[in-house]
C-alpha cells in the first residue's frame, strides 16, 4: 500500500495497519551496536550471550524500536526534500510535515535473537493537537508496534509518538 | 536502593551517521548540518531521538548485570539533543519503587545536556532473571 493521497484512503482495505518483516540480521544488529557505542558482549559473543541467560546472541533491545523504516524504501527520487520516505510514516502524517521523535514507551517481552525473523505490524492508535510554548500548535501520532517472532510470540509492544510541526 | 551509575556519551557525527545509516533513517538533519541550521533552524546536527533511547537502555542493562533485564522503558523528549554535547543519562529509584513483582524496580530515568533536562522517562528493571 503505497499511497499517501488522503483522498485515496478510503479506496484502501485500511490505510493505518501495515506489516513489516523485519530479519534480525547479525551483521546489521552488530552495527547497530557499534554505531550506539554499546560493545556489550552479548550481542557479539555466543558464550557471553549464554552465560547471561539468553538462548543465544541477541540483538540491542532497541533495535527493532530504532528503525525509522522497516521496508528498503524508495529510491532516493522518491524521498522528501529532507531526505525521509514520506512511506515510511502513517497516511495521517501530512507530505509537507516536518516530524520530530517525540518518545516512546516499549515493552521487552522477550530478548530477540540474531537471526529470529520478526513480523511488525503498525497500527496509528491516537492523533490530536496541543499547543506547545517552543513551536506554537503541535500536532502528536501515536503508533503502536507489535513485534512477533517467528514462532508466533510477541517479544515486543513498541508506542511511539510522532510530533508535527506545523 | 541507589540507581544506575550515570552514563555519560557524546554522540559524534560519526556515530550519527553510522546510527542513521544502520536504522535507514535519511532525515538529513541527522548528517546534514548546512540543511540542519540553514532549513529547519536547529542549533547542530540533531541527535536521533532513537539514540538517545539506546544509551538510556544501555544505561539499564549495565546496571541490571548480565542476568537483569530490562523490562520496560518510556521517555518523552523535551529538547533538541546536538552532536558534540555531553549527554548525561541517568536513572533513580522511582516513587513507585518495587512494582509488584519479585526483583522488578521502578526508576525514573532522564538525559540531562549541561543544566538542562531534554529527556525523562521511566523505566522497569528486572535485576534477576
Amino acid at each position: 500500500m503505497n499511497t499517501r493521497n488522503p483522498a485515496d484512503a478510503t479506496s484502501a482495505p485500511d490505510p493505518d495497519v501495515r506489516k513489516f518483516t523485519l530479519p534480525i540480521d547479525p551483521v546489521q544488529a552488530a552495527r547497530y551496536a557499534y554505531a550506539a557505542t554499546d560493545e556489550n558482549p552479548v550481542y557479539f559473543d555466543e558464550s557471553a550471550a549464554l552465560a547471561a541467560g539468553y538462548d543465544g546472541v541477541i540483538a540491542p533491545p532497541t533495535f527493532v524500536s530504532s528503525m525509522l523504516d522497516y521496508s528498503a524504501g524508495p529510491p532516493e527520487s522518491g524521498l522528501k526534500p529532507d531526505g525521509v520516505a514520506q512511506d515510511c510514516f502513517p497516511a495521517i502524517v501530512r507530505p509537507d510535515a516536518r516530524l520530530m521523535g517525540g518518545g516512546q514507551d516499549i515493552e521487552f517481552v522477550k530478548p530477540i535473537r540474531q537471526g529470529d525473523v520478526v513480523e511488525v505490524t503498525r497500527t496509528v492508535v491516537d492523533h490530536y493537537r496541543r499547543p506547545s510554548a517552543r513551536f506554537g500548535e503541535l500536532e502528536f501520532v501515536v503508533v503502536e508496534s507489535q513485534v512477533v517472532r517467528q514462532d508466533g510470540d510477541l517479544v515486543m509492544r513498541i508506542v511511539d509518538t510522532l510530533v508535527v510541526k506545523q | 536502593m541507589s540507581g544506575p551509575p550515570e552514563l555519560v556519551k557524546v554522540a559524534t557525527p560519526v556515530s550519527m551517521f553510522r546510527f542513521s545509516a544502520v536504522t535507514w533513517n535519511a532525515h538529513r538533519v541527522h548528517y546534514d548540518e548546512p540543511y540542519a541550521t540553514a532549513v529547519e533552524g536547529h542549533e547542530g546536527l540533531l541527535v536521533q531521538a532513537y539514540l538517545l533511547a539506546s544509551y538510556l537502555c544501555e544505561m539499564l542493562m549495565r546496571w541490571a548485570g548480565p542476568e537483569g533485564r530490562v523490562v520496560r522503558m518510556n521517555y518523552q523528549v523535551k529538547a533538541p539533543v546536538y552532536a558534540g554535547t555531553q549527554i548525561r543519562c541517568w536513572g533513580r529509584p522511582g516513587p513507585g519503587g518495587q512494582a509488584g513483582q519479585r526483583d522488578v524496580v521502578d526508576l525514573e530515568i532522564g538525559i540531562h545536556v549541561a543544566d538542562r533536562q531534554v529527556v525523562h522517562g521511566s523505566a522497569q528493571v528486572r535485576l534477576h532473571s
